[in-house]
């Protein structure tokens, strides 16, 4: 019964945020399509002119789909710190009949899902963008939707890690850009775990402690095919870890920061 | 007249102070960010078959670009103070005409970016070595350039500053400004190369002012044969300048409802 309680509160939270989310969402889809036409363009129809491999195109829509939900991840964590810092919303959550784990698990449920829905449009998108240049029927659709799905919590669970060690607003900046930015760009956003391999292969062992490149093969491989990416349930399983990891680091953390029971 | 610039003056020592502070930390910041795009676009992308000499192209697209991963975190500052503490209100309180308010912020970008950025071309060269050929590097050209283009991101920040509406915003102005521009502006590739694909967009780019933050630094850089005459690009890149700097004070004061 108390358990049906807190299931209950949580899904008219999740509500809450689906319907902020809504008014929000069209603009999102805007700021996402103009950065993928552009990154795309450039790749798929410009540099294969000076030389550029002719299916890098494609290579890069997989990778932007892979970094869709990426682009979700800053703008959560600025607004977690800024009420932190500053209204405290969630202050308001914990007195609610719910276990305070509870109130990040929701925020880690809203980020997933928002990364999710990001990643999703990045497909018809590419292909409007590339045309006979990207075949949909590569994909391995069940693969897909798996691999989108660890994606985005990996992305969720990366976000509430990453807002428990921000100590202020000022420093968001330097997290940007000495965490996330090179995980992402040296996790494979513009080339393969394998590529890297034959230029670096000790860079290449450490690379795979880095969750990107998890989330970069996986997309790969399952809308480009296996070869050439590290195995897909590989990628899976590190990923599981990795997104166990922070999710109980980052909400101890949390805890411990927002002086939580 | 010259009280005004005595407490311009005094405002700068004061930002001087500040950046002292945060030098290292902000230092690192730059060094972090040229040294993943250098290696990326140095190592990685060549091996998809640009060639190797597509590194030293990618180097110098990176020490011109390195100022503009500056402009963000300061029009964040700059837009954070709008919504919140309002200290620029204090500034407008002194003895000296509002626009030296901006003018300011404008002085201490540059001066901050270029003690900063002037370190990620020997950076670029550590990490690509043989790969990037600096036998037609220029140091008077490199400094014009580094200086020019410097400033243009000064201006960019204000007129940024000044269209940002609210913090939320900054997020889709960047997305939808800021990353076309420098996309399609020649980050990956000439204005040469473009022009033989599509000389009709190649001429429309000529409008895009990170085309010429991209050919000034390339031609300074790698010399300049395949690139867009310098001087030219150095008078479009003033002329952008002067528009940036005039629009975003005029808005700012405005929007600030200062006299």
């Amino acid at each position: 019964m108390v358990k049906h309680s807190y299931v209950s509160v949580l899904q008219n939270l999740l509500y809450t945020d689906y319907l902020l989310f809504k008014r929000i969402f069209g603009t999102k889809l805007i700021d996402l399509s103009i950065e993928v036409v552009t990154v795309i363009g450039v790749f798929g129809y410009l540099l294969p002119a000076f030389g550029l491999d002719s299916s890098y195109g494609s290579f890069m829509v997989a990778g932007m789909c892979a970094t869709a939900g990426m682009f979700e991840v800053f703008p959560s964590i600025m607004n977690l710190v800024a009420d932190f810092e500053g209204d405290r919303i969630i202050s308001y959550y914990s007195t609610l009949p719910i276990p305070t784990s509870l109130v990040f698990i929701r925020l880690f449920l809203t980020y997933s899902l928002s990364a999710m829905l990001m990643a999703l449009w990045v497909i018809p998108l590419g292909k409007l963008v590339l045309w006979h240049q990207f075949s949909l029927s590569v994909i391995h659709v069940p693969k897909f939707l798996l691999a989108v799905i660890f994606m985005s919590f990996l992305y969720g669970a990366l976000t509430l890690w990453v807002a428990s060690f921000v100590p202020a607003m000022e420093r968001i900046s330097t997290v940007w850009i000495r965490f996330i930015y090179p995980m992402w760009f040296l996790g494979g956003y513009q080339f393969s775990w394998y590529v890297l391999h034959n230029f670096f292969p000790n860079l290449a062992c450490l690379n795979l402690l880095n969750p990107f490149t998890y989330v970069m093969e996986m997309i790969r491989a399952s809308i480009l095919g296996q070869e050439g990416y590290i195995n897909f349930w590989l990628c899976l399983v590190a990923l599981t870890l990795f997104i166990i990891f922070f999710m109980w680091h980052g909400i101890k953390r949390l805890k411990t920061k927002l002086d939580f029971i | 007249m010259f009280k005004h610039f005595f407490v311009l003056k005094e405002l700068l020592r004061a930002d001087y102070y500040v950046f002292k502070t945060t030098f290292f930390s902000s230092f690192y910041d730059v060094l972090v960010w040229a040294s993943v795009n250098t290696f990326a676009g140095g190592y990685m992308l060549p091996a998809f078959g640009l060639g190797i000499g597509y590194a030293g192209f990618m180097a110098a697209g990176v020490c011109a670009a390195a100022g503009l991963n500056m402009v963000y975190p300061i029009v964040m500052k700059i837009v954070t103070d709008f919504e919140g503490d309002q200290l620029y209100s204090y500034y407008a309180t002194l003895p000296m005409p509002t626009s030296f308010i901006f003018i300011r912020i404008f002085l201490n970008f540059v001066f901050s970016a270029l003690a900063m950025n002037i370190f990620v071309l020997p950076l670029t060269k550590l990490i690509l070595w043989y790969r990037f050929d600096l036998s037609n590097f220029s140091i008077p050209l490199f400094l014009i350039a580094f200086t020019m283009i410097t400033i243009f991101y000064g201006a960019l920040t204000l007129w940024l500053a000044s269209r940002i509406k609210h913090m939320h915003n900054m997020r889709s102005i960047w997305m939808r400004y800021i990353y076309p521009m420098f996309g399609f502006g020649g980050y990956y590739f000439s204005w040469q190369a473009f022009y033989t694909l599509n000389p009709q967009l190649a001429y429309l780019n000529l409008c895009n002012p990170m085309t010429h933050v991209m050919e000034i630094m390339r031609t300074a850089i790698l010399g300049q044969p395949g690139f867009l005459n310098f001087w030219f690009s150095f008078c479009a890149l003033g002329i952008f300048t002067v528009l940036f700097m005039w629009l975003g004070v005029t808005r700012l004061k405005k929007r600030l409802d200062l006299i």
